[in-house]
């Protein structure tokens, strides 16, 4: 058993996502950067879509009852096991009685902790991803975060061989970014506002939430409204009438009704979901024949990445 | 249609099908034939689907997806719809609302908009059939169309932060219905007793589905407290 004895209200339980209900307006939940989650558990050996803990912003205080190996990956910062400082993503063993302290970060906002074997627990239509917009999934079920005095059982410790993640692939969350984007097929926009929107900077701004993060540039970009709500994507970027763009993150809904602009790769994708508020990112353009090449090696690594 | 050229990649594992006219009754029903072609065969590529408004979205596993079977078994959906076996269910599912003051927020400026009076808004709502031309945002959710004419109007400039469940609201062309307290931009004109979805741990059961037939049914306030009582309180 793991007790969590502090918490926020980004501390969620997570797997890969709920799919199969869109069509419903239900939302695929999912962890923000599904990079550093997917890590998680492969350090662990875990298969990729066994629940763990997306800790968003630090702050979360946990016990273990018994013995277990649990994984680190994502945003670092100021965390101890037992008081003893931890250097970097990867896999700590830990004794009974042991506490956990993810604390102030330094670098990056989600940090992924699993634990080997997952979390159990029973999932709510076909999936245990916490959705507070859907009142879906979590400990509960009802879409709640984490609270203290939760208690969550887990595998007991079988013990495999541990991994380290190479370091060629552990991403830095601070520097400016460049976001790549499969164009849409879109008659909404014009040179003009196309032109602005590639060869301008926008920062993070502090509206930032696991349904989207809104960007803000010099310019705004201009428009033509749509007259009907359409299926909106993972990572779509969409132009509102105040010319700022949004992008779409896991709990979005399944319609929009902004013009869209065209949608992320999953790898920008989770490297934008890590940026906190005041953080620099731009766009280049990418043909989606090349970034499957990226998304493919993904897959076929982790498994069933998303 | 040549689904072909209709067909495009919108990130890596979702792409894009336009169908056309929105409206139309070809589209409904071919969405209906690959829905219940979804159900049936739920092939190993596809994750998810949403359609709306002319536009079907799927999100598949890149890797197993081969464009040209994938646009053999539409184009296979496509004819069965044309051929009619597909064709919309004729079945018109009512729905009691109650247009009371207390439900019909802002049933007075449509009113004073549209110049028309309380009594024949209502009645001009509840004069004809709708159709599901969508589903989504929230569980339970159907936007239905055509509205008549005389009662087109924008959504509203301030969306509500909090819409009673069970609310009928109007805008543009459609008619909707809240299934739960979200926030909103509708127009609300009424309400309905009970529940328009159920979610259990395994399912959801709505009751709009894209292509069916919706009437609505002037009802008054003790009918509404009658249906309220009878429904499960869950």
């Amino acid at each position: 058993m793991i007790r969590i004895n502090e918490s926020s209200p980004m501390h969620t339980i997570q797997d890969l996502g709920r799919f199969g209900f869109a069509s419903q307006g239900v939302a695929h939940a999912g962890p923000m950067d599904s990079i550093a989650a997917c890590w998680a558990n492969w350090i662990l050996g875990n298969s990729v879509n066994r629940p763990f803990i997306e800790i968003g912003g630090g702050g979360l205080v946990a016990e273990f009852t018994k013995p277990a190996n649990v994984a680190i990956a994502g945003a670092w910062g100021d965390f101890t096991l037992d008081g003893q400082p931890l250097v970097g993503p990867g896999c700590y063993p830990v004794n009974a009685g042991a506490v956990l302290n993810i604390g102030r970060l330094s670098s990056g906002l989600f940090t992924y902790f699993a634990v080997e074997g997952g979390f159990d627990m029973e999932p709510f239509l076909g999936s245990v991803a916490t959705c507070q917009r859907d009142a879906l999934g979590g400990a509960n079920g009802s879409g709640n975060a984490l609270v203290a005095g939760d208690e969550l059982s887990h595998h007991t410790n079988q013990l495999k061989p541990q991994r380290l993640i190479p370091r060629r692939y552990l991403d830095s969350y601070k520097t400016p970014l460049i976001c790549d984007l499969i164009m849409s097929n879109s008659d909404h926009f014009d040179s003009i506002a196309i032109d602005s929107f590639f060869n301008q900077s926008y920062t993070v701004t502090k509206e930032q939430s696991r349904i989207g993060y809104r960007l803000e540039g010099q310019i705004s970009i201009s428009a033509r409204r749509s007259r009907y709500s359409i299926p909106i994507p993972l990572g779509g970027v969409q132009i509102p009438p105040a010319g700022q763009p949004i992008v779409l993150m896991r709990d979005h809904g399944s319609l929009g009704g902004y013009p869209m602009i065209g949608t992320l790769t999953r790898r920008s994708l989770s490297l934008l979901a890590q940026r906190l508020a005041g953080g620099v990112i731009s766009f280049r353009p990418i043909e989606r024949d090349q970034a499957i090449t990226e998304f493919l090696k993904y897959q076929e690594f982790f498994g069933d990445f998303r | 249609m040549n689904l072909n050229e209709r067909i495009k990649w919108i990130s890596e594992d979702t792409l894009e099908i336009r169908l056309g006219d929105p409206v139309a009754m070809e589209t409904l029903s071919f969405i209906e034939v690959i829905s219940h072609w979804i159900d049936l065969e739920k092939p190993e590529w596809l994750i998810d689907h949403v359609y709306a408004f002319g536009i079907l979205s799927l999100v598949v596993r890149p890797a197993l997806v081969e464009e040209a079977s994938l646009i053999d078994s539409l184009t296979n959906a496509l004819s069965r719809s044309l051929a009619g076996s597909g064709s919309t269910d004729s079945h018109v599912i009512e729905i009691p609302v109650c247009y009371a003051p207390e439900f019909g927020l802002d049933l007075q400026l449509i009113s004073q908009t549209t110049e028309l009076s309380v009594d024949e808004i209502i009645e001009l709502h509840c004069s004809r059939d709708y159709r599901v031309l969508a589903t989504g945002f929230v569980p339970g959710f159907g936007y239905l169309g055509e509205t008549d004419t005389r009662i087109h109007l924008p959504r509203r400039d301030t969306p509500r932060t909090r819409v009673p469940p069970g609310s009928v609201a109007i805008a543009e062309n459609q008619t909707v219905i809240y299934p739960r307290e979200t926030p909103g931009g509708w127009n609300i004109i009424g309400r309905m007793p009970g529940s328009i979805v159920s979610i259990t741990r395994d399912s959801i059961d709505a009751t709009f589905a894209i292509g069916r037939l919706v009437r609505f049914q002037s009802i008054l306030m003790d009918e509404f407290q009658e249906i309220e009582a009878s429904d499960d309180p869950d």
